[in-house]
């Protein structure tokens, strides 16, 4: 919604500046996005009459014009613009006119033609510059005198002129899109009474029942409807300051008779449509539901297909009209029009607004009729409309007007406890200041025993309860005035969820390790699955689907963490950030119960708990590439392979103390076939890691990459406060290293395992410190070499102690394992 | 006798002080004050020296003995010191050399931003509830007074699964939850942080998925001026001591008496690209809790009263950092992730 400063000080005195204006009425509520400035061109700017037209001898895309502008006639132009006719009478700006934007009109030769000025369109003439796109020539209304200055003819003032352009709320959106609207609050913020203003409608001719019947089928989507009929119309343009509103206000004008419904529309907020009359079959208005498979061409030149849930403006044949959305094209008020039905009607906003989303179709009038409009004000538009056809001339109005009313509007009072309100605010209010507030802004009090009985204006629909009242009396006292203070009473201990508390350890943990936190998509596509290698029957493919997704590639939530990861990872790569640690820990969605199964009003009232249909499971992945420590000087970065992966995942595991938890070879289609593991803990698979499949890095764009997708939920380990100290050593340890060749598929755990159940109590730790395959060791095995730490907590080890338990554990491994002993 | 004593003394002084390396010293050490040193033979000598004449000699050989033993050990220091100066010198390192990197990690910058809210409400006696992202249209919009049919249901463009679920498009459906398991008992202080969804179109300023934090206090005797008083706190703890804030009267369906509330710029007034020269810019929504909203919640609005807030978190990432793009967050381009370390 587009206010012109200049229109909304017809309605009210305004002392501030437009800016400041816009301040104070953003503090109200009515939020104004932005203040434009218009300049208008008002020296050596005049009327012109067309009297000859000429296709440019050396360029067909140009006209030669021949014009009458008064002194110095004739002058010829040199003009692009099409569609201009003798007779014609235009804005034409002469040598020496300065233009919006600054630019001088000088008299120039186009290809050998001399332009003796140039013929304006509502862009030069800055009555159209903003915010409609492309307009033509500005023609000016039959009358405009040749040579008569346009400053004069616009009935412009002031060169400048200022819009507030508002961004209007819901409840705003009710009672402020219109001028009158604004100054209505203006008024309420100044105190000074608000009077709308009564026009003066000259009649003649035939009364209005003469012309036309109206019938309301439904009093329940139609509450109310006025007629009115102008006859004897004068086509046209209509007078340029009116042309000028409507440009600033940002609607394009048309023609006399359209302009002056949009222009009472913009004034007073009623949208207004104008049929012609004779278009209308038996001159029957008939306000129905549409019948299913009705069809309606409207104004843009679309076939609509209607249904019964949508009203419609028809004759005594067939619908004319989209009730307060869009004209018929048939009955289209056009040159040839003489008669025209005015219609000035409420309409039950939640239909209009569905018909308007179901038809996709949004037009100024459903912006007005979908919020609403003040069903009292009908009668007052459609006399404005007369009033202003009048007064410029375009025609003659019917005396009288049909005025169908069977639901006529009934107010709901509303109770106030001024009390009450005042608490709730925190403010020092008394009863007789808040009932002033609510004068100011149209509301009627009545006291009662505790308080007041308020009687609601009928264009403020949106308030119904005393809680909307307090917002009324808060935003005229100023929310900005009500003292800051802090929650009294009980106090209370603020407390973070102990799931919360055990995923920031883990974070805390990753980050520690180097890795960085992203946070990636909820939803991604059907081909994430396909670029992980996924089976057809993989359970991961089973995912929920958005109804209404934006595009195929995130119609599904996440089943896994894995593909936001690897695009992530993709993007860094791309980007040549090669050396990259990353985590996330996330929500996966998984399916349970058939979701069209599901009675969400009865699901709510006994819980809620969505689980069954919806599982949100906490994950947390992890990808690693490139180099795990920054390139240096000195060289030596570590390759972020496998074992870089395994040794975070490790230090989360002794950190968070995970019970008994272990890696075992794995299958998981997206990673490389023999470099990858699950995760296990208390036996259990909660995650896999492992180097991705080449494959799968090809569909990323990776080279060597590693990834993990763990369970989250599952490996939160144990609290802080869980850890019992251990108390440290007091005897001295007793070191001896193992070497030993074995068969390369005796896995390290296993070797692991037989040091530590053959070393029994005496073992302290054990270290894996050197494995080698290769040359100077037969094919197949593989050498490992072990430190084993010995200690015993109550005493000093002797070395015949140790070399007793150490024999065990040598004979244990060749035993056990055929290994043998370096 | 005593010129002897005399000159040995300034011939092993001399030599002390020239000596160049420790073992020459101790090569003086030996022919002076060894066993069979210069000096010691004239101390064992000193029978010889007629009696009288025994003590002064004594004397000054001991001191001359003495004084080339302390100018041997002075000097074998000094020697050891220059010795080791010279030795690390060698050892001597361009420190201008970059050290060596550790791979360092860090949070996302809108968790990081989402931690420091919700520990300032942690600090003001609130605490953390969650609630599922996937939603009933009944907890995301019919208990928030929003039925079928509403305008605002048209502003939220939602993603749906189902007639009945839906992507929560902000994280006020975990107030009515909330109150629900808390219903009767008072006061009701929590915060509830998460991810929602709008069907937008990502740009600069739009991301169909990102975080709010909502916060609700329900009791007897919430006021107005205690939401104004909350949200003062709020914007100084976050955006600076000097931060002013300024209340709008806006449109929720689940406050009223509703708001918007505004910070001043970091720019002072002065105009920049984030107020657009306005000197102020939006940071949250904010009301009254709506009486049916308590009503569906389980509190009867006569007894009780609340209010809400709901904030952005990547929107007050983005004032705070000047970050102008949001698509970033999603985009986890390190170079932009560790400028928050």
């Amino acid at each position: 919604m587009r206010v012109p400063y200049g229109w909304l000080r017809e309605f009210v005195e305004v002392p501030w500046d437009p800016q400041e204006l816009a301040d104070r009425l953003c503090l109200v509520g009515v939020k104004v996005e932005a203040v434009h400035r218009l300049d208008y061109p008002l020296e050596r700017v005049v009327a012109g009459r067309v009297t000859a037209v000429a296709v440019h001898p050396a360029a067909t895309g140009l006209r030669v014009v021949t014009l009458e502008v008064g002194a110095g006639s004739p002058r010829q132009v040199v003009s692009g613009a099409p569609g201009m006719a003798p007779g014609d009478l235009v804005a034409v700006a002469l040598p020496g006119a300065m233009l919006p934007g600054g630019r001088k009109v000088e008299e120039t030769a186009f290809r050998g033609v001399t332009s003796e000025g140039m013929i304006c369109s509502a862009t030069e003439l800055a009555i159209g510059a903003h915010p409609v796109q492309g307009e033509g020539i500005v023609k000016l209304p039959t009358g405009s005198e040749p040579g008569r200055p346009i400053a004069e003819l616009a009935q412009i003032g002031e060169a400048t002129e200022w819009v507030l352009e508002l961004e209007l709320t819901v409840n705003y959106a009710m009672h402020c899109q219109s001028v009158e609207g604004v100054a209505r609050e203006v008024a309420a913020l100044l105190g000074i009474p608000w009077q709308p203003r009564r026009p003066q409608v000259i009649e003649q001719g035939e009364s209005v029942e003469t012309w036309a019947q109206v019938e309301i089928t439904d009093a329940e989507l139609c509450p109310r409807y006025v007629l009115r009929v102008f006859h004897d119309l004068v086509p046209g343009a209509s007078p340029v300051w009116m042309q000028r509103r409507l440009h600033a206000a940002g609607l394009r004008p048309i023609g006399v008779v359209v302009d002056v419904t949009n222009y009472v529309m913009l004034e007073q907020g009623q949208p207004l449509h104008a049929f012609d009359y004779h278009r209308l079959a038996d001159r029957r208005i008939v306000v129905r539901r549409a019948r299913d498979g009705e069809e309606l061409v409207t104004l843009d030149g679309v076939s609509r297909r209607l249904d019964s849930s949508m009203l419609v403006i028809a004759d005594a044949r067939v619908p004319v009209g989209l009730a307060g959305i869009m004209g018929g094209l048939d009955s289209e008020v056009t040159a040839a029009t003489r008669v025209v039905a005015l219609e000035s009607a409420h309409f039950d906003p939640a239909t209009l607004q569905r018909t308007s989303l179901r038809l996709g179709l949004r037009t100024e009038a459903s912006q007005r009729f979908s919020r609403w409009v003040d069903p009292e004000g009908t009668a007052r538009a459609a006399d404005r409309a007369a009033e202003l056809l009048v007064a410029v001339g375009a025609g003659r109005v019917a005396p009288g007007s049909i005025d169908v009313c069977p639901a006529p509007f009934r107010r709901r009072p509303v109770h106030l406890r001024p009390g009450r309100v005042a608490s709730m605010l925190g403010v020092d209010l008394q009863p007789h200041e808040i009932a002033d507030y609510l004068g100011r802004l149209g509301f009627q009090t009545a006291g009662t025993q505790d308080g007041y009985l308020v009687t609601v204006p009928s264009w403020r629909a949106d308030v119904s309860t005393e809680a909307d009242l307090a917002e009324e009396v808060a935003r005229l006292h100023g929310y900005n005035a009500i003292r800051a203070t802090l929650p009294r009473g009980v106090l209370s201990y603020g407390v973070r969820p102990a799931r919360q508390q055990a995923v920031d350890r883990v974070v805390e943990i990753l980050v520690g390790c180097g890795l960085s936190e992203i946070m990636t998509s909820a939803m991604f596509g059907p081909r994430a699955f396909d670029r992980l290698r996924l089976e057809p029957g993989d359970p991961c493919r089973r995912a929920l689907r958005l109804a209404n997704p934006l595009m195929e590639e995130q119609s599904l939530l996440r089943t896994t963490l894995l593909p936001g990861l690897l695009e992530v990872m993709s993007h860094n790569a791309s980007h040549r950030q090669l050396d990259v640690g990353l985590f996330e820990a996330a929500v996966v969605f998984l399916p349970g119960r058939d979701p069209e199964d599901l009675d969400g009003y009865r699901l709510a009232t006994t819980g809620g708990d969505l689980s069954p249909w919806v599982r949100e499971e906490l994950r947390l992945s992890l990808g690693m590439m490139g180099n795990r420590a920054p390139a240096h000087w000195r060289g030596g970065g570590r390759v972020a392979d496998f074992f870089e992966l395994k040794g975070v995942v490790e230090i989360a595991g002794e950190r968070l103390g995970w019970p008994s938890w272990r890696f075992d070879p794995s299958d998981h289609p997206t990673f490389h076939p023999a470099r990858q593991a699950w995760l296990l803990v208390e036996g259990e698979k909660v995650g896999v890691l492992g180097e991705l499949h080449p494959d799968v890095q090809e569909a990323f764009g990776l080279e060597r990459a590693c990834a993990a997708e763990l369970e989250l939920a599952r490996l939160l380990g144990r609290s802080r406060a869980e850890v019992a100290y251990r108390p440290l050593p007091r005897y001295p340890a007793v070191l001896r290293d193992i070497s030993l060749l074995v068969e390369a598929t005796v896995s390290a755990d296993r070797v692991a395992e037989v040091i530590r159940r053959s070393a029994g109590a005496l073992l302290d730790r054990v270290t894996l410190f050197d494995v080698y395959r290769g040359p100077g060791i037969p094919e197949g095995t593989r050498s490992l070499a072990y430190s084993l730490v010995y200690r015993a907590c109550d005493r000093t080890l002797t070395d015949a102690e140790v070399d007793a338990v150490h024999l065990g554990v040598r004979e244990a491994l060749v035993r056990e394992l055929g290994a043998r002993l370096r | 006798m005593r010129e002897t004593v005399e000159r040995l003394r300034e011939e092993a002084l001399a030599a002390v002080a020239a000596a160049a390396r420790p073992e020459e010293l101790e090569a003086l050490r030996v022919r002076y004050l060894g066993r069979k040193g210069e000096l010691t033979r004239i101390l064992r000598g000193l029978g010889q020296v007629p009696p009288e004449e025994r003590p002064a000699l004594g004397a000054l050989a001991n001191r001359a003995r003495e004084e080339v033993e302390a100018a041997v050990a002075s000097r074998l220091q000094s020697l050891r010191e220059e010795e080791a100066a010279k030795r690390l010198s060698a050892e001597a390192v361009d420190v201008t050399l970059p050290g060596v990197g550790w791979p360092v990690g860090q949070r996302h910058i809108v968790h990081q931003v989402r931690r420091e809210i919700e520990e300032f409400f942690l600090h003001l006696g609130f605490s953390i509830a969650e609630g599922p992202e996937v939603e009933l249209d009944y907890f995301n919009f019919e208990a928030l007074n929003i039925p079928r049919g509403h305008p605002a249901r048209e502003a939220q463009d939602t993603f749906f699964l189902t007639d009945e679920l839906l992507l929560r498009t902000h994280t006020s459906p975990v107030q009515i939850r909330v109150m629900r398991s808390l219903s009767p008992r008072l006061p009701v202080r929590v915060i509830c942080p998460g991810r929602v969804y709008r069907r937008d179109t990502p740009d600069p300023s739009h991301l169909p998925s990102f975080h709010q934090i909502e916060a609700l206090a329900v009791d007897r005797g919430v006021t107005f001026g205690d939401l104004r008083g909350t949200l003062e706190l709020f914007a100084r703890t976050i955006f600076g001591p000097a931060t002013r804030v300024r209340f709008r009267p806006s449109y929720f369906p689940f406050t009223e008496p509703s708001a918007e509330v505004d910070v001043s710029c970091m720019c002072g007034g002065k105009g920049c690209g984030v107020c657009g020269g306005a000197g102020w810019v939006e940071i949250l929504g904010a009301g009254m809790v709506h009486p049916r909203v308590l009503e569906h919640g389980g509190y009867d609005p006569e007894e009780v009263s609340g209010y809400a807030l709901g904030l952005g978190v990547e929107r007050t990432a983005m004032l705070r950092h000047g970050i102008d793009d949001m698509r970033l967050f999603l985009q986890n381009d390190v170079r932009f992730l560790r400028q928050f370390a």
